[in-house]
């Protein structure tokens, strides 16, 4: 597997890191807030297929927190201008988690260089009444292990992350996921008022027994975007690339622009 | 020393038992454990002990603020001071709370702290804290917009006090139009503001370049006197000596006629404040943004701090209380005094389930054994600095 290649990109004045791997059509993946932001296997999967491009947030992973970031919004304009910085066109871009979030909130406002779109346990929304773990109130352990279904499986993953020489860029990543996602506790209520303008084919992944944004979330994603469809995976959490990273892939290499939803 | 008798209303008659089982004493641990007859008579019988502390001589009564727990029942504290400031006949009133960051409107505080001072014509200490980390989980503030926000709302509110109003104010987070509180404070230019910390090196340096009074919250005095000297070299740093008037320790003193009788006496109380009454995880304690980088790997660094269950000898042994015959006490706050170089001791004569009767013989021993021998004491040069 080839390394994936690093890159400074500037954006209207602020530096962003960026990794590239693969060729073929462009992916831009945006990653969630907690975890790792790091490379990770399930993406040299894809760039089999795409030229993935994964940027690190601004704000986090040693990165200075620019003075604009404030919200999700913020970050939704700021990879607008990410794609124009480098001159993306039909682009396929894939949210995980908090990244589906600044994804779903870029796709309402200007849709216009991108292809399909990909939501992966997307935050963003509240539904009431759906019980759901608080995951401020956990250690940082116990925080990675709620990701996963299986613990078996967590624990493995947590052994990679939870390396001493990483506990600055995990305690700063932390803290900014506080700043934009702790109250409203990660949503935003004005997103799901403008879900209807996202006219994108777009496809929405969850996991059977997520615990951070259970099912039912998925339905209500599946309502809302006019034209996306909704593929549930079995023994698998909030982070279905990692705990069923070959059927996630799958499902991400399978969905095509031209892939209409039956109306 | 200024000895100020200290209030935290803990909820005495709380089932030990409950906190172990739910695992905290704060945010999550239910009100169904509250009995609000029970609670009717504690809050009475608080206000009974502070007003009898006033009467006994005292040089000032302290409420202070805490949301969502059995360790504190006064998250509105003015409510508190409200009941006291028109029985209040010798000393100063002080809020160490009010929680600035949690609260929408910081203008009230302005106003709200105006009202006292002028109602106790001048003997009122306004306090300004951030609140616990626990409670930016009870209240939904946004812990990583903590210090920014207490810095804007002071600003605002010493503004309120000593600009002529109506101004405007257009902050990141408070944005008013019109800022012309009624009441003005009767002291002038503004009450005398204390700041309580654990002793975050921020906090600490701020409220020495402000000439604020520092108050120690409770720590193992080795920690307080560190504290203190950080102070001191951040007043000198800000181009000043500061002086042990500015400088506040919180404690708790138990005094019985012998060592053995006040260890055995207090043995239930005060295990219960320091394991039971404290018990939280340190996620809920440590929100992320809360603290620094910095403080957080400190924090964690120190392994074990407060994972043990605490004995009442070991918690006298670290000196974050003072407890024995007269004697005792007189000698060991005295040193304390002499090390950490402070001129006030913020004094809790009631701590976790001590009921009335015992809090009521307490007082008075302090009143008669320790009170006199410290109201006109300095801190005394120590051998170590006299050498």
């Amino acid at each position: 597997m080839q390394e994936p290649s690093r890159e400074m990109v500037d954006v209207r004045g602020y530096n962003l890191g960026v990794s590239r791997s693969g060729k073929g059509r462009p992916l831009l993946i945006l990653g969630d807030f907690v975890g790792p932001q790091t490379w990770q296997p399930f993406m040299d999967t894809l760039a089999l297929t795409y030229e993935v491009i994964l940027p690190r947030h601004p704000g986090f992973g040693g990165q200075p927190l620019p003075e604009w970031l404030d919200n999700i919004s913020d970050l939704a304009n700021f990879y607008l201008d990410f794609m124009d910085a480098l001159g993306l066109d039909l682009v396929k871009v894939l949210g995980l988690g908090c990244g589906g979030w600044i994804a779903a909130d870029l796709a309402t406002r200007n849709a216009a260089r991108i292809d399909s779109l990909i939501l992966c346990a997307p935050a963003g929304l509240h539904l009431k009444g759906v019980p759901q773990i608080d995951t401020f109130l956990l250690s940082e352990e116990e925080g990675v292990l709620s990701l996963f279904h299986d613990r078996a499986q967590g624990e493995t993953f947590l052994a990679g992350v939870m390396a001493p020489e990483l506990e600055d860029a995990r305690l700063q990543n932390y803290e900014v996921n506080a700043r934009l996602t702790w109250n409203p506790r990660l949503h935003d209520p004005d997103l799901r008022k403008w879900l209807h303008r996202i006219a994108t084919p777009t496809l929405v992944i969850w996991g059977a027994q997520d615990r951070i944004f259970p099912p039912a979330y998925g339905e209500e994603w599946r309502r809302l975007i006019p034209e996306a469809r909704l593929e549930v995976l079995p023994d698998c959490g909030h982070a279905p690339q990692l705990e069923a990273a070959s059927a996630f892939t799958h499902l991400v290499n399978s969905f095509r622009s031209i892939e209409r939803v039956a109306p | 020393m200024k000895i100020f008798h200290f209030h935290l209303m803990p909820y005495a008659h709380m089932d030990l038992d409950a906190i172990r089982r739910e695992g905290s004493a704060w945010v999550t641990l239910s009100n169904q454990h509250y009995d609000p007859i029970k609670g009717a008579e504690l809050y009475n019988e608080y206000l009974d002990q502070m007003e009898f502390a006033d009467q006994l001589g005292f040089d000032g009564l302290v409420v202070n603020e805490h949301h969502q727990t059995a360790y504190g029942l006064m998250p509105t504290p003015g409510v508190m001071a409200g009941a006291l400031a028109r029985r209040i006949k010798n000393g100063k009133l002080a809020v160490l709370g009010r929680a600035l960051p949690l609260l929408n409107n910081p203008l009230t505080v302005a106003e709200e702290y105006a009202m006292l001072d002028n109602i106790t014509r001048g003997n009122f200490i306004a306090g300004f804290v951030r609140g616990i980390g626990a409670e930016y989980h009870t209240f939904g503030t946004n812990p990583a917009e903590s210090q920014e926000r207490f810095a804007e709302a002071h600003d605002l509110i010493i503004r309120a006090w000593t600009e002529p109003g109506p101004f405007a104010y257009e902050g990141k987070y408070y944005k008013f139009k019109y800022v012309n509180p009624w009441p003005r404070p009767y002291q002038q230019p503004h009450p005398p503001i204390f700041i309580p910390s654990s002793g975050s090196l921020s906090t600490v340096r701020w409220a020495a370049q402000k000439r604020y009074t520092y108050c120690q919250t409770l720590a193992p005095f080795d920690a307080v006197a560190r504290t203190f000297d950080l102070y001191r070299q951040e007043a000198e740093k800000a181009g000043y000596e500061s002086s042990p008037d500015q400088l506040a320790w919180s404690n708790a003193i138990f005094v019985r006629e012998t060592d053995e009788k006040a260890l055995r006496d207090v043995r239930p109380h005060l295990e219960a404040y320091m394991n039971e009454f404290l018990t939280r995880n340190p996620a809920m304690m440590s929100p992320p943004g809360y603290s620094s980088v910095e403080s957080i790997k400190r924090v964690r660094a120190i392994k074990g701090y407060r994972s043990a269950r605490q004995s009442a000898e070991e918690i006298i042994e670290r000196g974050m209380v003072i407890v024995g015959s007269p004697n005792t006490v007189r000698e060991k706050l005295a040193a304390c005094q002499d090390r950490g170089r402070f001129n006030i001791s913020l004094t809790k004569t009631q701590f976790g389930t001590m009921p009335h009767a015992l809090v009521t013989e307490n007082q008075i021993a302090i009143a008669e054994e320790i009170l006199p021998y410290f109201r006109d004491r300095q801190p005394q040069p120590t051998r170590v600095a006299a050498e």
